[in-house]
């Protein structure tokens, strides 16, 4: 087998329901320059998420179903090396998995994979509201999800054991590794500007993943993968990475709904754990 | 016991390594099984390991690995009989992917458990070996196939799978069909469709257990060959169905497209 040579592998790296998926789906209209396709949205195979157990098992030879989470993770950056070297330019892989170490004291990303990272990062209060939709709990148990250091997502909560348990970690601690600790480029990419801009950000983002994008083709993008219309073609044909039990994958999409659905109470609990890290993204 | 090791590997994975006549299979902390044709021939435990727990973990690579020593081609699969034990179904699907859980509700309507996970076709004309009447399952399908909980037996201490003893065949069957078990959220009515030519090869060489390996160890154009053979020969399908169905609705449904 040949070792990774790395630095192709682009993370779209988030806590969940931040924007990563949007962003997918941005690149896959500008790579086809057509419609997007909701349930094809791995135009290249590049979107294997790290999460994805058959990957796992396919590229190990083993079966990860009998393997604990600190072998999985001992193995991470050995799964994300062997796709790495497959790939010939920029290849794109979803994580919500924590940038931490792990069992083995190596970074559970994969540096040598790694050409640079993009880390989608949206207000916590936002994200309590449309994680707690996405996990089917209620605001206040997804808030004190996001305040837990054990913080993970599994099996149970998005597509059954078909994937692997994810470390969270807290919000803040999240965001802090994935912004502070890697030693590859990241790009920080806040929800609230892709609403405002989207063919500017996302522009950004790709020429920063390594694309060479006409601004042209991005608008187009932008516009094929409108919300309304992810929206449309989940309610038309499903989403096949909507969670079992979950009615909406794409629910609202907007910045600032937490204002009408987060009580006071819970939206000061979420300023209270995690002061420090909205005033340093501007969250006010 | 001294860290086993494959010195003269042809090819090696970050788990696994391949010698010409051996194999060696890792946990990625500690511990791990040395392979020939006939199955695992050494255990090495970690210091603070389990010789019962390395056996358990790595049983289904292990098995791979040997039938790759042996010659022949195992797949990650699950296969059960049909047809009151005249054929054998393989059922495929991706890791957790539903293929046991159908095969268990297979035996659940009165048939016989050929395999699980690993399950190895052979021959002219092509047979599916029979290896026992071991399955494991995840928490939520047991009782859907009719098992009792508290009837499953912990593999590995901390994780969630059981496993479980069913009625199974005593000998080999010949194939009657593959089956690609396609598990979704979003469509509502099961289907299936026959496939053929590159598409038929491609179901049955995806399942191959250690297909990573074949081109260093030489072995490409024979599963190529092989796969080939598989699909001209016998019904390879695609059964999609969602996942919210009940297994034994699953089954039955198999039942009907593979007669």
């Amino acid at each position: 087998m040949t070792r990774a040579r790395g630095g192709a592998t682009v993370w779209l790296a988030s806590y969940p329901k931040s924007g990563n998926t949007w962003f997918r789906a941005v690149h896959a209209a500008w790579r086809t320059g057509t419609q997007v396709q909701l349930n094809h949205l791995d135009v290249d195979g590049t979107y294997a998420g790290t999460a994805w157990r058959e990957q796992i098992d396919a590229e190990l030879g083993i079966v990860s179903s009998l393997l604990t989470d600190h072998e999985i993770n001992a193995v991470r950056p050995r799964v994300a090396e062997i796709i790495d070297a497959r790939s010939s330019g920029p290849h794109l892989r979803k994580t919500h998995q924590a940038y931490e170490l792990g069992p083995l004291g190596e970074p559970v990303v994969s540096s040598d994979a790694t050409r640079c990272a993009l880390y989608f990062v949206r207000d916590p209060r936002d994200v309590a509201v449309s994680f707690a939709h996405h996990l089917q709990r209620s605001h206040a148990s997804t808030v004190q999800l996001m305040a837990d250091t054990d913080g993970a997502i599994g099996p149970d909560d998005q597509g059954g054991a078909r994937v692997v348990r994810e470390h969270l970690s807290t919000w803040s601690e999240h965001v802090r590794g994935w912004l502070d600790d890697p030693p590859f480029p990241v790009l920080s990419i806040r929800y609230e500007d892709c609403t405002t801009d989207p063919v500017g950000v996302f522009g950004s983002a790709l020429r920063f993943a390594g694309f060479d994008p006409d601004e042209g083709d991005v608008e187009g993008a932008v516009a094929a993968a409108n919300f309304d219309r992810l929206q449309s073609q989940e309610g038309g044909d499903g989403f096949r990475e909507r969670p079992v039990g979950v009615d909406q994958f794409f629910r609202r999409g907007i910045a600032g709904g937490w204002r009408d659905e987060l009580t006071p109470a819970l939206a000061e609990q979420i300023a209270i754990d995690h002061q420090s890290m909205m005033d340093r993204l501007g969250y006010e | 016991m001294d860290r086993l090791e494959l010195p003269h590997a042809v090819v090696r994975g970050p788990l696994v390594e391949f010698s010409t006549h051996t194999a060696l299979v890792r946990l990625p902390l500690g511990g791990a099984v040395l392979v020939d044709s006939n199955g695992v021939v050494a255990v090495d435990v970690a210091a603070d390991g389990d010789h019962a727990d390395v056996v358990a973990a790595l049983a289904a690579p292990a098995a791979g690995a040997a039938a790759l020593l042996a010659g022949r081609f195992a797949l990650r699969a699950s296969a059960a009989t049909l047809g009151g034990g005249t054929g054998g179904v393989v059922i495929g699907a991706v890791a957790a992917g539903g293929a046991s859980t159908a095969m268990a509700a297979l035996v659940g309507r009165g048939h016989q458990m050929l395999s699980d996970g690993v399950t190895v076709i052979h021959g002219s004309p092509l047979m599916v070996t029979a290896q026992g009447g071991d399955v494991d399952l995840w928490p939520d399908s047991v009782a859907a196939v009719g098992l009792r909980a508290a009837d499953g037996v912990v593999i590995r201490q901390g994780l969630a799978k059981r496993r479980f003893t069913l009625a199974a065949a005593v000998r080999a069957v010949p194939l009657a069909a593959v089956v690609q078990l396609d598990l979704v959220n979003h469509e509502s009515e099961s289907r299936a469709h026959v496939m053929g030519g590159a598409e038929a090869v491609d179901v049955v060489t995806s399942l191959m257990w250690h297909r990573w390996a074949l081109a260093d160890l030489g072995r490409e154009a024979a599963a190529l060959a092989w796969a080939v053979q598989v699909a001209q020969t016998i019904a390879v399908m695609r059964v999609v169905v969602s996942r919210q169905s009940d297994p034994s609705l699953v089954a039955e449904f198999i039942e009907q497209v593979v007669a």
